[in-house]
């Protein structure tokens, strides 16, 4: 496992294998998100970039107490990509396109060995990893969810909270592994 | 502030806090009960976790020519200033012969409200610094926040006429559209896809009226996907060339790129 604390402080110094380190770690998982909004490979690719510069930039203002450092990252990383694909106008466009997930791509496969990745979500009713999907990867707003599924806003967030819970504990015994492989 | 930490837990504001879905007052509060309540604390970090791997599960890789590119364009960061130790050390001299045991203790006293004093203020400087850098950094993104949503709204102008480029033969396959408002004045170029620039020419725009010879316009270079360019009235045509930089008086009909007609 990488130790947070000091590729933060590296980076706070201004060095560069400190981003370096994150980058071998997360591009893949913050790619996800940025493709998943914005579909083509050229603008996703420029949001992983700018992405990682404002992780380079903008490292003060990470705090631990307040979440770890990959969901600060993913935050940085779907709002990137929710602004460049607000200012290309890709709105109707990409919301309804289907969803690119690292289940097909042979290079994501070879990152994650022997994990068998829809036997690890298919226990996950469709209904709750839909909204994860969703609100994690899309950067849906709880309002948005509400309105295309038709739910009142307080089951967006029960349901919400059931479907955390119910990937938490499907992933519980994976932790390890990913660790494990993640330092590989 | 008495609450239920496991009502509180369960009612799914800890997991809108981890995807940032709540507003500023709310972030405050779930903040404060974290800091007071371990529970809370360690659900944020258990949530964190949990779609940490979710998205370590759903990664997607990008083609190797990003990292390139993204470390060769890397700024430089100024290291930051960490407080200094010096507080911390002592240079201690011998006392003299004749000091007194109550010389020792006021002495002590001193350097050690001196160091307490140095300690408070280097705390005070590096909150002030800490403060200063979130300010700034909230006013740079607030500022750029503001910017795009102006130009959103410029963009969503319901008045706008989006017209596609009519491109000619030889740059079929480039995609540009003017978002052209004819009660605000303004011209927008979209740039999709636009032909590649050598070094020495430039994009230029044309204003084609009935009857009369085309009037030079806008000469640009950049490959940003939208461009401000002017506003002629009583212009049924625009056109757009590729030119030598610096822009030409008449177009180069060989570079037409294409037109835009105006409703």
């Amino acid at each position: 496992m990488i130790e947070i604390e000091k590729v933060v402080a590296l980076i706070k110094n201004g060095d560069e294998t400190g981003l370096k380190t994150l980058y071998t770690h997360y591009n893949g998982a913050l790619y996800g998100i940025v493709n998943r909004i914005l579909i083509r490979q050229g603008e996703s690719e420029e949001a992983l970039q700018e992405t990682f510069l404002k992780i380079w930039n903008n490292i003060d203002n990470y705090q631990p107490v307040k979440g770890t450092l990959f969901t600060w990252m993913a935050t940085i990383a779907r709002n990137t990509a929710l602004d460049k694909k607000r200012l290309k106008s890709y709105e109707h466009e990409t919301k309804t396109e289907s969803i690119v997930t690292g289940e097909n791509d042979p290079s994501v496969s070879a990152n994650i060995g022997n994990i068998n990745i829809p036997d690890l979500i298919k226990n996950i009713p469709e209904k709750y990893r839909i909204l994860v999907d969703k609100m994690f990867l899309n950067g849906y707003t709880q309002q948005e969810i509400a309105d295309e599924m038709s739910i009142p806003l307080g089951t967006v967030k029960t349901r919400l909270r059931e479907a955390i819970s119910i990937l938490r504990n499907e992933l519980k015994n994976e932790r390890h592994l990913l660790y494990v492989l993640s330092i590989a | 502030m008495a609450i239920n930490i496991k009502e509180y837990i369960a009612s799914g504001i800890l997991e809108l806090y981890v995807l940032n879905q709540l507003s500023p007052e709310e972030i405050a509060e779930v903040e404060s009960l974290s800091t007071q309540h371990t529970e809370i604390a360690q659900e944020i970090h258990e949530i964190s976790l949990g779609l940490e791997k979710y998205g370590k599960l759903m990664a997607v890789t990008p083609s190797p020519k990003v990292e390139g590119e993204l470390f060769n364009n890397l700024p430089k960061r100024t290291p930051n200033n960490s407080p200094s130790a010096s507080a911390n050390q002592t240079n201690s001299t011998p006392p003299t012969k004749g000091f007194s045991i109550l010389n020792y203790i006021l002495a002590a006293i001193s350097i050690g409200s001196f160091l307490l004093y140095l300690n408070q203020t280097n705390t005070i400087k590096t909150s002030e610094v800490t403060k200063n850098r979130e300010m700034v950094a909230c006013d740079s993104i607030l500022k750029l926040q503001q910017n795009q949503y102006a130009f959103i709204q410029k963009i969503n102008d319901r008045s706008n006429q989006i017209i596609k480029l009519a491109a000619t033969e030889k740059y079929a396959g480039i995609d540009l559209y003017l978002h052209a408002n004819k009660v605000t004045k303004k011209n927008i170029l979209q740039m999709i896809k636009a032909p590649t620039l050598s070094q020495n020419q430039a994009f230029q725009l044309w204003a084609l009226k009935d009857g009369s010879a085309p009037q030079p316009m806008d000469v640009f270079t950049s490959q940003e996907n939208f461009v401000d360019i002017g506003f002629v009235d009583d212009v049924t045509t625009y056109a757009i060339t590729i030119e030598p930089a610096g822009g030409s008086q008449s177009p180069t009909m060989a570079n037409l790129i294409g037109t835009m007609t105006v409703e």
